[in-house]
Parts: C-alpha cells; sequence; structure tokens
C-alpha cells in the first residue's frame, strides 16, 4: 500500500524517497513538471523497492532439500501435494495484484489518466475526461485498526444525477 | 508541611498566569445524532474549548449510517469508529480490541487529555484507562446518581471504582452528585471537582404573548421512562382537570411509559391533554413559553437543566426535589415537593392559585434573574482550571506506578485489573512494535488561529507554552514537561 509519505529523503535527487504507512521505501519521481510545460501538464509516478526473487529462491531451495532429507515425500502422499498446492496458491494471490507502480499523468483540458503496473508486467489504465474531474481530496479513512490518509479525485458520474464519485488514487 | 503548601499554592499562581494549549480528546457512546443531555453538554462544552483556543477531538462510535471521520461545527473534528454496540447504545468493553485503533488515534492527533463522559459509556471507560496505559492524563464526568441497594447498582459501582482508581480527576455536575461518585466509587474527595451543566439565555427567552389568557397550560417535557417519575403523573392530571376546567397539559418526549398516559388521554379528552411526540432541542423553547407552569416528576436526577431552561423561559416550576434538584434554584424560583402524588398535587394546585392571582413573578424578572447563573463562558474556565491543574500532575506509564493504584479495589477486582493492565502494556509494547510511532502521520489541526490567542495574552512573557510535545506512547519516557521543578 503506497498510502502516506513521510519525509525521510532529500530534495537534492529528482527522484525522492519516502516510506509509507508499514514503513517501506517507496520513491515519488516526478517526470514531467508543469513548470516546463506551461503549467498544461503534470506526471507523477510512484513505485516501490525491486523485489528481489533471488532470497526467495534461496529460502525455498533450502526447506526443498530440508524436506528432502527428512524423507517428506515418503509421508503420506495426499498431504504432501496439499502442502505444495497450498503454497503455490498462496504464491500466486501474492504476486497477482501485486502493484509495482503507479502513474498520474493530468493535461490540462484534456483529462487524467492513471496507469497501475503490476509484477507480471500487466498495465491497467483508466481515463478520466477533464469535463468530469471536480476537485483532487485528501480524505482520512478508519481501515484495519489505522487511521490513514488517502488521495482521491472526485468525479462526476456519467449520468447527470450521480452522486460525485471518489476514486482513489495511489493505492 | 508549610513548604509544601507554599510551593503548591504558588505553582498553582504560576499555572494560573500560563495559559496552555491541551488537546483534549472527548470520548462517549453517547453523541451526536443521539440526542440527549450528555450529548449536548459534550457539544457545547467542545464549542467553548475550541473558541478558547484548544484543540479538541470528539471520539464515539458508529451510529448507523454515520461511520469515519467528520467535521462539525467551528473543526470539530468527529470519529466514528466501527465498535460494536450491544446494548442501549454502548459498545462492547472488551479492553483489548480497541487498543491499537484508539492508540493510533491518540499518537496521530497529539492527545494530551482524555475526557470522558457518562458513566455508562463503556467506550469512555476504556479510551481513559489506555489513556492511562499510554502517559496521557484522563478526566471523567459524571452526568447521573446511582442507587446503593439493588443488584445491578452493586454490579455497576464495583466496575465504576475499578475505573475510576486510576482516573486523574473526576467532575460532577452538581455536590450531590459529588457525594454520591465519592461514595460508590471510592473516590479521593480531593480527585472530584463539582461544574455544573449550563444553558444558552440568549435563546431561552421569555415570550407572553404566545401563552393563551384564558387558560393555563402546565408543560412537562422529559423522556417517558419510570425514572422520570411518569407514574405519578396520570394521578395528578386526573386531579388537576377535574378540579380546575381551564388548566390543559402539554406533554413533549416519548418513551416505554407513554401508554400510561395515553389512557389518561382517553378520559379527560384530547384538548386538555396534547402529546407533542420527541421534540428536538431546537423546538424546545417554542413549546415552553406557550406555557405558564412546568412540572417535573424525576425520582432521580443529578442536576436538570431543564427547570433551568423553564425558569429561563419565564414559567414556573414544580418538581420533586429529589437528587440535586434542590440545590440548582433558588427558592424563590421553584416549588418543590416530594416524589409522592400528594405533594406534587398540593404544590401544583398552589401554582395554578398564584397564576389565578396573578401573584407570580414577572417571567422577564426570572428571566434575569437567572441568566446569569449558569453560563457557559463559567463552566469552560473551571473546566479549564481541572485540566490545567491536571496537566501537572505526574503522569508516567510505568507498570510500578500504575499497579499499587488499584490495590484498593478489593482482592478479586483489584486483582483482575492489575491483570488486565499488565495485559494492557504487553499489548501496546507489540503495537509499538508492529505499527512504530514514528510511521504515524500525525493529522494537521484545524486552521484556528489559536497560536494568536495565545501570544496576544503573553506577548511579553516568556511564559508561552505548547503542550503538544508531551505525548508518550505508553513505552517510551514521557518529557520531562510533566515533571516542571519550581524553585
Amino acid at each position: 500500500m503506497y498510502n502516506q509519505k513521510k519525509m525521510s529523503g532529500t530534495f537534492s535527487s529528482p527522484v525522492e524517497e519516502y516510506r509509507n504507512v508499514v514503513g517501506e521505501i517507496i520513491f515519488v519521481d516526478v517526470r514531467l513538471q508543469p513548470s516546463l510545460c506551461h503549467g498544461r501538464a503534470l506526471e507523477v509516478c510512484v513505485s516501490g523497492k525491486h523485489i528481489q526473487l533471488i532470497p526467495w529462491l534461496g529460502y525455498t531451495s533450502i526447506l526443498a532439500v530440508i524436506a528432502f532429507i527428512t524423507k517428506l515425500h515418503t509421508l503420506h502422499l495426499a498431504w504432501l501435494v496439499t502442502v505444495v498446492i497450498i503454497q503455490l496458491v498462496t504464491f500466486l494471490y501474492r504476486i497477482h495484484g501485486k502493484v509495482v507502480s503507479e502513474t498520474l499523468l493530468l493535461m490540462a483540458g484534456t483529462g487524467v489518466q492513471t496507469t497501475a503496473t503490476f509484477y507480471t508486467g500487466k498495465q491497467r489504465m483508466r481515463f478520466i475526461p477533464w469535463k468530469n474531474v471536480i476537485d483532487v481530496i485528501i480524505a482520512e479513512t478508519i481501515s484495519l485498526q489505522r487511521v490513514l490518509f488517502y488521495m482521491a479525485l472526485l468525479v462526476r458520474g456519467e449520468k447527470a444525477v450521480q452522486n460525485p464519485k471518489l476514486i482513489p488514487l495511489f493505492l | 508541611m508549610d513548604h509544601k503548601k507554599e510551593r503548591s499554592e504558588r505553582s498553582f499562581m504560576e499555572a494560573k498566569e500560563k495559559r496552555i494549549r491541551h488537546v483534549i480528546c472527548m470520548v462517549s457512546d453517547f453523541f451526536y445524532p443521539n440526542v440527549g443531555g450528555v450529548e449536548e453538554h459534550l457539544f457545547q462544552l467542545s464549542q467553548c474549548l475550541l473558541r478558547r483556543g484548544h484543540k479538541v477531538i470528539v471520539v464515539t462510535h458508529i451510529y448507523g449510517d454515520r461511520r469515519g471521520i467528520r467535521y462539525m461545527t467551528n473543526g470539530l473534528k468527529v470519529y466514528y469508529l466501527p465498535m460494536q454496540t450491544f446494548y442501549s447504545q454502548s459498545v462492547l468493553p472488551t479492553f483489548i480490541t480497541s487498543i491499537p485503533l484508539l492508540r493510533n488515534i491518540f499518537l496521530r492527533e497529539r492527545v494530551t487529555i482524555v475526557h470522558g463522559h457518562s458513566a455508562f459509556s463503556t467506550m469512555a471507560h476504556e479510551a481513559m484507562n489506555l489513556a492511562r496505559a499510554m502517559g496521557l492524563k484522563s478526566v471523567f464526568t459524571d452526568h447521573s446518581l446511582f442507587g446503593f441497594a439493588d443488584m445491578s447498582a452493586i454490579v455497576t459501582n464495583n466496575f465504576l471504582a475499578l475505573s475510576l482508581a486510576d482516573v486523574n480527576h473526576c467532575i460532577c455536575v452538581s455536590y450531590v452528585g459529588k457525594e454520591n461518585t465519592v461514595l460508590r466509587a471510592n473516590v479521593d474527595q480531593e480527585k472530584v471537582s463539582v461544574i455544573p451543566n449550563a444553558l444558552d439565555s440568549h435563546i431561552f427567552k421569555p415570550d407572553p404573548s404566545q401563552r393563551p389568557k384564558d387558560k393555563i397550560n402546565v408543560i412537562v417535557m422529559s423522556r417517558l421512562q419510570y425514572r422520570k417519575g411518569v407514574d405519578l403523573q396520570p394521578a395528578v392530571i386526573r386531579h388537576i382537570c377535574h378540579r380546575y376546567p381551564q388548566v390543559n397539559f402539554i406533554i413533549g418526549g416519548d418513551g416505554p411509559k407513554k401508554s400510561i398516559l395515553e389512557e389518561v388521554q382517553d378520559e379527560v379528552g384530547n384538548e386538555r391533554l396534547k402529546f407533542l411526540g420527541a421534540v428536538p432541542h431546537a423546538e424546545v423553547h417554542g413549546v415552553l413559553v406557550k406555557g405558564h407552569i412546568f412540572l417535573n416528576t424525576s425520582l432521580t436526577e443529578a442536576f436538570c437543566i431543564a427547570i433551568c431552561e423553564a425558569v429561563c423561559s419565564g414559567l414556573q416550576v414544580v418538581s420533586t426535589n429529589v437528587g440535586g434538584i434542590p440545590e440548582v434554584l433558588p427558592s424563590h424560583l421553584i416549588l418543590l415537593a416530594h416524589p409522592t402524588v400528594q405533594s406534587l398535587t398540593q404544590k401544583l394546585e398552589l401554582a395554578i392559585e398564584m397564576e389565578i392571582n396573578g401573584k407570580r413573578l414577572d417571567p422577564w424578572v426570572m428571566h434575569s434573574e437567572m441568566k446569569n447563573i449558569y453560563l457557559w463562558s463559567d463552566v469552560v474556565q473551571r473546566t479549564e482550571v481541572v485540566y490545567n491543574r491536571v496537566h501537572q500532575e505526574e503522569s508516567s506509564a510505568d507498570l510500578f506506578q500504575r499497579i499499587p493504584r488499584y490495590k484498593k479495589c478489593g482482592i478479586v477486582a483489584g486483582w483482575f485489573m492489575m491483570f488486565l493492565v499488565t495485559l494492557q502494556f504487553l499489548l501496546l509494547k507489540i503495537c509499538d512494535t508492529l505499527w512504530p510511532a514514528k510511521d504515524i502521520d500525525i493529522a494537521p489541526d484545524y486552521p484556528l488561529d489559536a497560536a494568536k490567542l495565545f501570544n496576544e495574552e503573553h506577548s511579553k512573557s516568556n511564559n508561552f507554552h505548547s503542550s503538544r510535545l508531551c505525548v508518550g506512547n505508553g513505552t517510551q519516557s514521557t518529557t520531562s514537561v510533566s515533571r516542571r521543578r519550581y524553585n
């Protein structure tokens, strides 16, 4: 969750380092400054630490060797199969929704585009036309024993009567 | 002994000169959108404290659709927390499950004082206990009286004694309330202050033009439940309606005992006994000015603000003399009766005779006498004195200091509380490891010119002091603010 930032880096580098609510380091990269484009555009990219596969592979192989030595595979076959399946399922679950980075591109007059890049390489884009955007707000919410700040886009619905929706950014 | 007294007097005077900005967290199960005495008191007190420059937040539980964080007038931030209520709008008091969330709130708002309201509110007790575990100060306001005799009272009193064993200060709304609290909860009497309720005298003004000239209206305004003495009312109403054909009754409020009064209405007729249903507080004045006499039949009451509102609006008051009611009004403004039908009828007849003869006090005279007695500015000043005094007290989250305070609670309850307190301490340590305080974002204060309010009073002296920095999270030592040395 890239929810909230706490300053721990310096402003000298173009990529700023912050900590998120869990305490991990995240990087905020401002790629297009409004000052450079006559105040017409802004692009901000928020990304987490590079996910390292090597330690995970290392631990898995060590555990596999231990299991082999203690002859775990001679135990009841069904149990072994279920354990392996559970491990695979949790692995897939953790990989599937893992967002590596998010980008927000604002173009005055045209609209707002958010891109979320997942670990598997997939990208999900969402575009909101400029006339639908009402405001950007920072709200507080109570979630899982914590009170968090989150930034959201106040958006008009497609039908004129609908209440404005909130679209959270950078989740 | 003399040195100590001198030193404490001097420190009190010093404290009077410094104005400290507190961050106060009002906790209660009862808040808007629920309406009632405690809720009104909470809201008014918070508004007045905000006006004085302190920071106030309110913590309560979810009411229907209302959840999360809302802002009310003047930037009063209200947290509606997802805690399950289990009986009459009070949450289930598990001391364990609420720790992470409440701790998070106290840390992000940099709370220094936790002020709990109403003995029935379990959330208030939990929050005050946790505040002490974290090294913050806690204050409790008691709005009601309790008995001593029946089983439920004994159990409630024991729980209250456990909770109040570790509270910095206690506020009661009347001297009778103070006696009651000191006796039943075994609290030191120096730890209890009496600060009455207040009312807004600008709203409650008399308006004789609204009253009918030929009829006399008697108004009853209360929740229709047992402890408000609804059982006494039917006999009184029947007698008076029979004897005085020009007297009508208007009853505002709703509750479980309404059926008793509906029976009376069937007998005397619709014009003589009118029901208004539940009256929202904003419309109470409109109803009061229509009457000549106000009748209060409560069987137990710590401080009845309704009779003050009635006197302010120029009505004669007939009331039972239970609880704190005799302390509230001077004797020429109220007719006190015993809580029996004969006594009430007698006093009510006296009031009606005075109306008929015209010998009663002029409503504007009553208003001018009443309007300066109970003021919110007074209440707030006195509450600030309590906060300042509490602020200077030693408060450490050390277990060695907390546990002995529970020794006086008895063998079973005392040991249980000591166990609970140790468990709280461990849980706080776990919370600090999992969710360290440095990762919690500080919530920005609602923009008030608070610094200006405090600076302009003491611009020259260097006594300006902000108490924002002295929040500990229970495991780190609190800063030296609370251990000032007075030379």
